[in-house]
């Protein structure tokens, strides 16, 4: 698959589907979607209808029962768990409900966390750390940690970590859920702004109404299946 | 880098939890350190005052000498072999001695002593010069110094004259009167009761057994030598018809007793130890169910699972070696306190003692290999238990964040 003419994320008739004592449960079926690069996308939908879980195997977090995953003209999918780990490491961003922020490090730490798993030199990835957070509105906070941080602040820092290895795709799994309607608002300001400024493709998973109305591509599914 | 960085400051977020738990190794090892060290110290004390300083490390006697020790098995003296022996670098001494049993009376007062004839190097020696009781060290012919509890047993004193009469050499009597020239703190209780000790030359007289030794004490200067003299200090010193025994080939009663009494103490550091693997076993499910989370976003974000248990090994590794350091450390500061002031039993577990013939001290021993060992033990069975959070570390699934 070739990365020019291709979208950045192509989803091929994708399938996952769990065992559970009640029996198997079908979670994803056969989903289908791409989505161009510099996209500003939600996957949206109720509770239970397959968004996180697409969401994981388009992250590689989760292998699927069968279909194709592309990223870039990687086929994920076919990945060993070793290459799918460096693939995530190097070329995707997540950015988690409980903004799951290192507790022990602070916020410029955090945000080089991945940079330093890369080995990037600690001096490039401190100053792209200061860079980052000054531009989520955090200059000034970047020795705080965590618990010194507000939750919006904290999401912030998380959006900052997930662009620090400047990737492909960034994957935001319910990311303003645990937020108050003001820190939603500047939360979803900054991440269009990095969206327009440096082109990085975001996929949410939502279903939250104030996501929705800013995202520019919405994909709705119901019982692991697009319904529009 | 990141390992280590990230273990020493995970260690500080719960500060309660790692100080408890280093605390925990730290009195683990403390107390393991103390028990052992008590324990083979009164076992190096035992082989010490009876082994040691009476009948020696190393005996080089007759074939036929050991077990009767029968005086009738003596040795024909053999100076120029001893010059050798005490030339040689692995031996610290070697004393000749003549030695057997007779009865010892004076006026009314009467008892069983074992006679022992040492030569005048040995009674010069700091060893004898430190157990003299009372009166002193003479080399006046027909002196005797007495076990202090026989003295009392025999009502004698310095000035003294005791009668002994028993067999000697091949059948003959034997009988002499001695003036008490002192008396002996034999540190055992039992010594105590039996020793007189008398010069080479009288012990001969008496005995009728002119230019003869019963055996030669032989203490080398490496302990090791005294488990298989034979192979090394016999091999490089031969005497015709003698032969070199360890202690723990003549005593192997005294090797069984400890070998028991050892055994007893290491059920109960083993059950120590099982104690405080499994709180170490607790604290380790805590630390992986609460981080479990956070192990699950690590490995979404792209962390190896191979750093993130290093990072968990390293962190128990740090908290156990800093417990351990510190029960290291105060485990041996206690240690040299009780060699300095040794805990002394009383009542009915010192009569018990002393009627088995051990002084009822509790010295402890300085072998600073029990305070390494035990430290590794413990260090070992806190990296076992890391096992948990590394096990968690594996089967984390990322999605599970």
């Amino acid at each position: 698959m070739s990365t020019s003419s291709q979208p950045l994320l192509r989803v091929d008739r994708v399938v996952k589907t769990y065992e559970s004592t009640a029996g198997p449960v079908h979670a994803v079926q056969g989903v289908s979607l791409d989505l161009e690069r510099g996209a500003f996308a939600a996957l949206v939908g109720p509770s239970g209808c397959g968004k996180t879980t697409l969401l994981n195997a388009i992250g590689g977090l989760d292998r699927v029962t069968s279909g194709q995953i592309w990223i870039d003209g990687t086929e994920i999918t076919a990945l060993g768990d070793r290459e799918t780990i460096e693939f995530r490491l190097h070329r995707i961003g997540f950015v988690f409900q409980a903004y799951n922020l290192v507790p022990v490090l602070n916020a410029w730490e955090n945000v080089a966390f991945v940079m330093e798993l890369q080995g990037v030199g600690v001096r490039d990835r401190r100053d792209r750390a200061f860079e980052l957070l000054s531009s989520v509105g955090l200059a000034g906070k970047e020795l705080q940690r965590p618990a010194q941080l507000s939750g919006g602040q904290q999401q912030r820092v998380a959006v900052a970590r997930a662009l620090a290895s400047r990737p492909s795709l960034v994957l935001a799994d319910e990311p303003t859920a645990n937020l108050d309607s003001k820190s939603t608002e500047t939360l979803l300001d900054i991440m269009h702004e990095l969206n327009r400024q440096e082109g990085t493709t975001f996929l949410f998973s939502t279903h939250d109404q104030r996501v929705i109305d800013r995202a520019e591509q919405l994909v709705h599914l119901e019982d692991g299946r697009i319904v529009g | 880098m990141t390992a280590v960085r990230l273990a020493w400051r995970n260690l500080g977020r719960n500060r309660r939890r790692s100080l408890i738990t280093g605390a925990a190794i730290a009195f683990a090892l403390f107390f393991a350190v103390i028990l052992r060290s008590l324990q083979l110290g009164v076992y190096n004390h035992m082989v010490a005052t009876v082994v040691g300083s009476m009948s020696g490390y190393v005996q080089v006697s007759d074939t036929a000498y050991w077990p009767s020790q029968n005086l009738d098995y003596a040795l024909y003296e053999a100076p120029e072999w001893l010059d050798e022996l005490r030339a040689d670098r692995d031996v610290a001494s070697a004393y000749p001695r003549l030695q057997g049993f007779s009865l010892v009376t004076m006026g009314e007062q009467s008892g069983v002593a074992q006679w022992i004839g040492i030569s005048p190097e040995e009674a010069a020696a700091p060893l004898w010069q430190a157990r003299l009781a009372s009166g002193s060290w003479t080399d006046a012919p027909g002196s005797v110094w007495l076990g202090k509890r026989l003295a009392e047993q025999l009502r004698a004193g310095v000035g003294d004259t005791v009668v002994a009469m028993g067999q000697g050499f091949q059948g003959s009597m034997a009988g002499a009167s001695w003036v008490v020239a002192g008396t002996l703190n034999m540190g055992n209780p039992e010594l105590e009761k039996r020793s007189a000790v008398v010069g080479l030359a009288d012990a001969q007289e008496f005995a009728g057994a002119y230019g003869m030794w019963s055996y030669v004490q032989v203490t080398p200067r490496r302990t090791e030598l005294s488990h298989d003299p034979t192979v090394e200090l016999g091999a490089k010193h031969p005497l015709e018809g003698a032969r070199f025994l360890g202690w723990q080939t003549r005593m192997p009663e005294l090797i069984q007793a400890i070998q028991a009494d050892s055994s007893g103490g290491k059920v109960i550091l083993f059950i120590l130890y099982v104690v405080i693997g499994f709180g170490l076993l607790g604290t380790m499910i805590m630390l992986a169910n609460e981080r479990q989370r956070e192990f699950a976003m690590q490995l979404a974000m792209g962390m190896r699972r191979g750093l993130l248990a290093g990072i968990v090994f390293v962190e128990v590794l740090i908290l156990s070696m800093a417990g351990a350091l510190v029960g290291a450390l105060l485990g041996r500061v206690a240690v040299l306190v009780l060699d300095r002031f040794p805990l002394r039993l009383q009542g009915d577990v010192a009569a018990a003692m002393e009627q088995q013939g051990w002084e009822p001290i509790l010295p402890p021993s300085l072998d600073a290999s029990i305070t390494l060992t035990h430290a590794g033990i413990i260090v070992l069975i806190a990296l076992l238990a890391a096992a948990w959070p590394l096990r968690t570390v594996f089967k984390t699934n990322p999605v599970q964040r």
